[in-house]
């Protein structure tokens, strides 16, 4: 009974917050019904669900991208190294 | 007290950690702090913390994985500063943020068609530099959150306990996050 209340009146203002959740963490399963149901007639909650994803994957680019700039100069190496060796 | 792995400071050549794992420790910090020269401030604490506590390493682990350890809770410690949002009047923040965005439960902003092929809008260093911008935007207190969540393979509960926050605190910072930064990309780059 409360799983069809739910899919009834969720609307867009709840929506967004269970897939902006859905990004991180699987949701229960009548939550999962109901978001199921509401994006299928609310034309702007696919978008922001589409939208939601291609956050998440530029997201993940920046992360790798990040990740292979981080190369340590020399020059902030020996930084380090000064400011360590003189604290010691 | 004789272990094998307990280490004396006399045993230990900073300069020789330096070299060996400062490329390590700058690559794990960097994304999560996002600005090179706290990265690198993070780093020389870290390397200055352990080799001040060098008795305190069990052995058990590899150094780097011990430095690695003390430098999530230097970058914890960094974003807890900047934390001045309790877990208090979470759902008010949360009432109040979503008004900016619903009428009556209804989206009240504009979400237009993004149609973009990912790969080659990633290829686009002008959208990039977008994204940085609209992330740079977002508050520091809630964008910590969600620079952890999507820069680190840390899970939900590890990234709460660093910030001392409660999940559902979390939660409402990731989608505050999200929504604003969406509602930056959406007026910065796909409405015309
Ligand atoms: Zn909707």
């Amino acid at each position: 009974m409360s799983n069809i209340f739910k899919i009834l009146t969720l609307k867009c203002k709840d929506a967004s917050v269970l897939l902006t959740r859905m990004q991180d963490e699987p949701l229960s399963k009548s939550d999962r019904l109901a978001l199921k149901f509401h994006v299928m007639i609310c034309k702007p909650c696919r978008r922001f669900k589409k939208q939601l994803e291609l956050i998440k994957r530029v997201m993940s680019v920046f992360k790798s991208n990040l990740t292979k700039l981080a190369q340590l100069t020399d020059k902030q190496r020996e930084r380090i190294r000064k400011k360590v060796l003189s604290k010691l | 007290m004789t272990q094998l792995s307990s280490k004396s400071t006399q045993d230990i050549d900073p300069n020789e950690w330096i070299d060996a794992h400062s490329d390590v420790l700058y690559k794990y910090a960097l994304p999560r702090v996002q600005q090179r020269d706290i990265a690198e401030d993070m780093v020389q604490e870290t390397f200055l913390a352990a080799l001040k506590n060098i008795d305190s390493f069990s052995g058990k682990s590899t150094i780097q994985t011990w430095l690695i350890s003390i430098l999530r809770h230097k970058i914890a410690d960094y974003y807890r500063k900047s934390n001045r949002e309790t877990d208090e009047n979470i759902d008010d923040i949360l009432e109040d943020f979503q008004s900016h965005f619903f009428n009556k439960k209804k989206w009240k902003v504009k979400l237009s068609d993004w149609r973009a092929n990912p790969e080659e809008l990633f290829s686009q260093k002008e959208f990039m530099l977008v994204v940085k911008a609209c992330l740079k935007k977002l508050p520091r207190a809630i964008a910590s959150a969600f620079i952890l969540k999507e820069m680190s393979d840390v899970d939900s509960k590890e990234i709460c306990k660093d910030l001392d926050i409660s999940e559902s605190n979390l939660w409402v910072r990731l989608h505050r996050s999200r929504m604003s930064l969406r509602q930056c990309l959406e007026e910065n780059w796909f409405s015309d």
